[in-house]
């Protein structure tokens, strides 16, 4: 026994060491991981607050960018509004004016907090739960894709940013109809990859880039980036290409969440048992 | 009186980290972590469970307000408790009879030596921390290659300030 509060005594700061590193370890593990997503809201709440006077102050900052940004999104939505397109009416019988079901919603939210230079990137947006926010909601901005909702709290939501390893989304290319998964290498947060482009596809450099139906999560024909670069996959079948991001991560702060009306009936579809 | 100047020094220090030193972007890619020259500098001065508690509520208080969960915690409690393997490394063939333990006593060479390994070290172990697992060889070059320059950044920082007192 003696021996042992002995042995005890020397190694005491062996033993704090292990402790503290054992804590830190923990804090880490318990929030960083988005499939197994235990996420804790407190965590992200006292983030929140904390930096939403930050924010608040470079926004100030970058008004006028932000508000040039804003403009030309208002300028490419105004070309789509049904008063500037011309109604072509061919005579047909009847006109049934309820085709169209509304799919999707969009809620804007503000970026309180986000990452650009880790490996594991992330964006806390200043909604939450009290604002109707869930887990798997698209996020986008005035460019293009930005990512996907990873856990919320009451008033703040965290996301996972298309320049993260643990996200992957499907991407076609605008010109021909071949798609594939992005997935960002985990370097430059300028830059993602597009793979499994089958070899015959006559894709070129500054050819876009955006979502399809199969990016869950997304409407269709949102930009996620343009290719620059083309390149042979190991298998010799599929290229692999790179893209430039739509999005610059070094600067966001407005931004919309997706609400998709139809996911739980999508998902109840997908999970289907097979017969 | 000691711990006080200590404390703010280190509030001092936390708030420079987060406001100023997270801003600085080198290559767009990296940036400079400074907070860890505390370790080596003040908290050097304390017993050795003294300086384990202080780096992890220093490495602490950095998640927090960055909110990276624990990153930088771990990595500082580590490079403090690897503190006096690297410090002995550099003082081989020295006599040791210091009251105090502190940097001034190593010639400014075995100095910088010492702060360059441990600012190596400890940017290694946080990026490694971060990247959470070596899944294949480029990975491995990747991060070597990032803890390499992202210390050197750092590193320059420290050296003009070295280099700046040993001329006093």
């Amino acid at each position: 026994m003696r021996y042992f509060l002995l042995l005890l005594r020397q190694s005491r700061i062996l033993i704090l060491f292990l402790a503290l590193e054992g804590m830190a370890l923990y804090w880490l593990v318990s929030v960083q991981s988005y499939p197994r997503a235990k996420f804790f809201d407190r965590s992200t709440e006292i983030n929140g607050r904390i930096s939403s006077w930050q924010s608040d102050f470079k926004g100030y900052l970058n008004l006028r960018l932000e508000n040039e940004r804003l403009a030309e999104e208002n300028r490419r939505m105004r070309q789509q509004l049904n008063s500037s397109l011309m109604i072509q009416y061919f005579g047909a019988d009847t006109i049934n004016d309820s085709v169209f079901q509304q799919r999707y919603t969009f809620l804007a939210a503000e970026v309180v907090r986000s990452s650009h230079l880790k490996r594991d990137n992330y964006i806390i947006l200043d909604k939450g739960r009290r604002s109707g926010l869930n887990r798997n909601m698209g996020v986008i901005g005035p460019q293009g894709v930005i990512g996907v909702i990873a856990g919320v709290s009451a008033n703040f939501s965290r996301v996972i940013p298309l320049i993260s390893n643990s996200l992957t989304l499907s991407g076609t290319l605008t010109e021909e109809d071949y798609f594939g998964p992005v997935t960002w290498p985990g370097t430059d947060f300028r830059y993602s990859k597009l793979r499994d482009i089958p070899r015959y596809s006559e894709v070129e450099n500054g050819d876009q880039v955006i979502t399809d139906g199969r990016s869950l999560y997304f409407p269709a024909g949102i930009p996620i980036g343009t290719v620059f670069g083309k390149e042979l996959q190991a298998d010799q079948n599929f290229y692999e290409l790179e893209l430039e991001l739509a999005t610059d991560f070094s600067k966001i702060s407005r931004v919309y969440v997706v609400k998709d009306f139809f996911a739980a009936e999508l998902d109840s579809i997908q999970n289907l048992p097979q017969e | 009186m000691r711990l006080l100047r200590d404390f703010s020094f280190m509030v001092l220090m936390i708030l420079t980290q987060v406001f100023l030193f997270n801003e600085f972007l080198f290559f767009r890619y990296l940036n400079p972590y400074l907070y860890v020259y505390l370790i080596f500098s003040i908290f050097i001065a304390y017993k050795r469970p003294g300086q384990l508690i202080l780096a992890f509520l220093l490495g602490g208080a950095i998640d927090l307000l960055e909110g990276s969960s624990g990153l930088h915690a771990a990595s500082a409690v580590a490079i403090a408790y690897l503190q006096p393997l690297i410090k002995g490394f550099w003082s081989l063939g020295r006599e040791e009879n210091e009251e105090i333990p502190s940097l001034n006593h190593l010639s400014l060479e075995r100095r910088l030596g010492f702060l360059f390994t441990a600012f190596f070290l400890h940017h290694l172990l946080l990026f490694g921390l971060e990247q959470f697992g070596i899944s294949n060889f480029v990975d491995l070059i990747e991060l070597l290659k990032r803890s390499f320059y992202s210390s050197l950044f750092s590193f320059t920082f420290i050296l003009l300030y070295q280099l700046w007192n040993a001329r006093r």
